[in-house]
């Protein structure tokens, strides 16, 4: 295996092209269309990240009339158990409204009643904040507003370092995965938007690749982030949903918003249209009133006809072959639900990049968006906002900071390091544990020793297999092509997101958010002690860990 | 067999449509100019089969389901 090297120049460079790295590249070429932007996008622009075959509703909309911002944060607040800054939360919700009409304008598609208004449907125990979107080609949407806005676009490329120098963002260096090419970008200001840790806890399926999440998103923005001194937060949120079980793909909401029910083993409903918490239904798995299943027996035909329309054509269309396999009827048959793998997300839940309402990060010129970013359960309404506040944020700041200056040959010098890096991974081909094999066993222990009931001594046992695997991984990973080359980068950010997760699960002595965040050793909420955040930041190399704690912001803004 | 899959039918053009778009890099062009699942880390979102210009391309995942 060989590896090129070339070197390229841009304003902004965007890292990750799914919903949030395309919104903040329209905008950034919308507010200065001189300003070169990239975007390096792992996938393929058009089909790539997290909502790669549309999506079915925004989840945060404030629509005038119906609801309002306050109201939007306090169920938040009570959602987070109080631990959410408001600022970025208020402006996600007072942007929400605008967004849908911004994307409404360029052809996403959101149904409307005979009277005009948008489908609103009530998602959680209260609060009618989610919008439905019947829009399976929001990304091929996005990507022909890419093309016209004139952003360049990186297919299959996928950012190993961020390059920073006294403590202000200078450059990234991306790997082609396509032709073995290793790019030293030089940029004046990035946005991360590479999404969350999709690929953190094992399936009970086994199967490594069937997520709730992307499975794309290793948790590569998490980890690139905190090797260059970025603040991560909320890594002990380790976060699971009730979804179809061996399938993991969400209906939950759109099935009860329709008049579905969830019955327990006894037959007893536990969820339904008004009580529809996802959160509440976990624990009650783990009480061990499970299974739990779907009813719609009782649902008319044209529900279930809509209900069928929507699941089989937006987001996770594959899977009506699954019920056609199953030889599944959802008007006759029962469907079960099992919690999902844990993940770690800012959109779903709150985990990621410490970022205020400006997107700004601990470092200069770095922003972040989307799932990447701690704006907690911000959903897509929040990739497409901050998308926006990112750019604007990055606009300004190209404008205003000035150029760095850098000491001679030290990009150079950073390149040579990094370039040594990978070609180091790359001869590993005699190596005899393969990507998927040790990817296993990772995953295996941060379910068996990292996930709730949480206690110290499971926790520092994980801790140790997590590092213990890390210096294991360059003697036993065998890597042999391209594609192997860019799992065992992967595997990399994984072991990080789980030594991350694991030390802020240790630091955090109480339990908080029900199933999420559950210390045997300390069962219960500490408010005097705990109510506040569990920041994690890397100090001279991996052994070396600073944990801070921040307190929750309350009102105004930074 | 593979945990997943994909059946290609003889409509296929090889114009590697699919190929280009897998969100994970699964596809491979084969020697008869065909798609085929070279990684079994496919996510089934269907990318492939719905980009599909002549509807030749099928997703499959005859395990998943025990």
């Amino acid at each position: 295996m060989k590896l090129s090297l070339a070197t390229m120049n841009t304003d902004i460079l965007i890292i990750g092209g799914g919903c949030a790295g395309s919104m903040a590249a329209i905008r950034a070429k919308e507010l200065a269309p001189d300003t070169s932007v990239c975007i390096m996008e792992k996938g393929h622009i058009k089909r790539s990240g997290s909502v790669t075959m549309g999506m079915d509703a925004l989840n945060v909309v404030i629509v005038p009339g119906v609801s309002s911002v306050s109201q939007y944060l306090n169920i938040l607040k009570r959602k987070c158990c109080d631990l959410v800054d408001e600022a970025p939360s208020r402006v996600l919700a007072e942007r929400s409204f605008q967004i849908l009409k911004t994307l409404e304008s360029w052809g996403v598609f959101f149904p409307k009643d005979d009277k005009g208004n948008y489908l609103l449907m009530q998602v959680d125990d209260e609060g009618r904040f989610c919008v439905g979107m019947d829009e399976p080609d929001l990304k091929l949407i996005l990507a022909k507003k890419l093309r016209e806005s004139k952003t360049t676009v990186l297919n299959r490329t996928m950012v190993t370092k961020l390059l920073v120098y006294e403590d202000r963002v200078i450059g990234a260096i991306g790997l082609d995965i396509n032709e073995g090419k290793l790019i030293l970008c030089e940029a004046k200001s990035i946005i991360l938007a590479n999404g969350s840790a999709g690929r953190f806890g094992l399936p009970n399926t086994g199967y490594l690749y069937g997520t709730f999440d992307f499975p794309g998103n290793a948790g590569d923005g998490f980890s690139l982030a905190f090797r260059s001194g970025v603040k991560i937060t909320g890594m002990e949120y380790t976060l699971r949903y009730p979804l179809i079980k061996d399938l993991s793909i969400p209906l939950l909401n759109i099935v009860l918003t329709r008049g579905a029910k969830v019955i327990n083993n006894r037959g007893e409903v536990v969820a339904d249209q008004s009580r529809a918490s996802v959160h509440r239904l976990i624990e009650e798995v783990d009480k061990g009133d499970g299974p739990f299943f779907i009813q719609m027996s009782h649902l008319s035909k044209a529900k279930i006809c809509e209900i069928e329309n929507v699941l089989f054509s937006t987001e996770r269309p594959m899977q009506r072959r699954y019920w056609e396999l199953k030889k599944m009827k959802f008007n006759r048959d029962l469907i079960e639900l099992h919690p999902t793998e844990a993940q770690l997300c800012g959109g779903h839940g709150l985990s990621g990049v410490v970022i205020n309402e400006f997107a700004e990060t601990n470092i200069r010129g770095l922003f972040a968006a989307g799932d990447v970013s701690s704006v907690p359960m911000q959903h897509l309404t929040g990739a497409f906002v901050f998308g926006n506040v990112a750019a604007e944020s990055a606009v300004k700041f190209i404008e205003s900071a000035g150029n760095q200056k850098i000491p001679e040959k030290y990009l150079e010098e950073q390149f040579n390091f990094e370039t040594k890096r990978i070609i180091g991974i790359t001869n590993r081909v005699d190596n005899f544990i393969d990507n998927t094999q040790y990817e296993y066993k990772v995953r295996r222990v941060i379910n068996e020793y990292l996930l709730s009931p949480k206690n110290a001594v499971s926790l520092n046992k994980g801790l140790g297999l997590i590092l213990e695997l890390r210096e294991q991984l360059p003697l036993y990973l065998r890597v042999r092509s391209l594609h192997e080359l860019c799992k065992a980068l992967e595997l990399e950010y994984i072991l990080d997101c789980a030594q991350m997760s694991a030390i802020a699960s240790l630091t955090r002595q109480e339990s908080r958010w029900g199933s999420i965040h559950k210390r045997s050793d300390f069962p219960n909420t500490d408010n005097e002690n705990w109510l506040k955040h569990i920041d994690i930041q890397i100090g001279e190399d991996h052994s070396d860990i600073k944990v801070t704690f921040r307190s929750v912001q309350k009102e105004g803004r930074a | 067999m593979n945990t997943f899959s994909i059946a290609v039918s003889d409509e296929c053009i090889g114009c590697g449509l699919c190929v280009d778009l897998c969100p994970l890099d699964c596809l491979r062009m084969g020697k008869d100019e065909k798609p085929f699942m070279n990684y079994s880390e496919c996510w089934y979102c269907g990318a492939c089969e719905i980009e599909c210009p002549v509807s030749c391309l099928k997703v499959y995942f005859p395990f998943l389901v025990y």
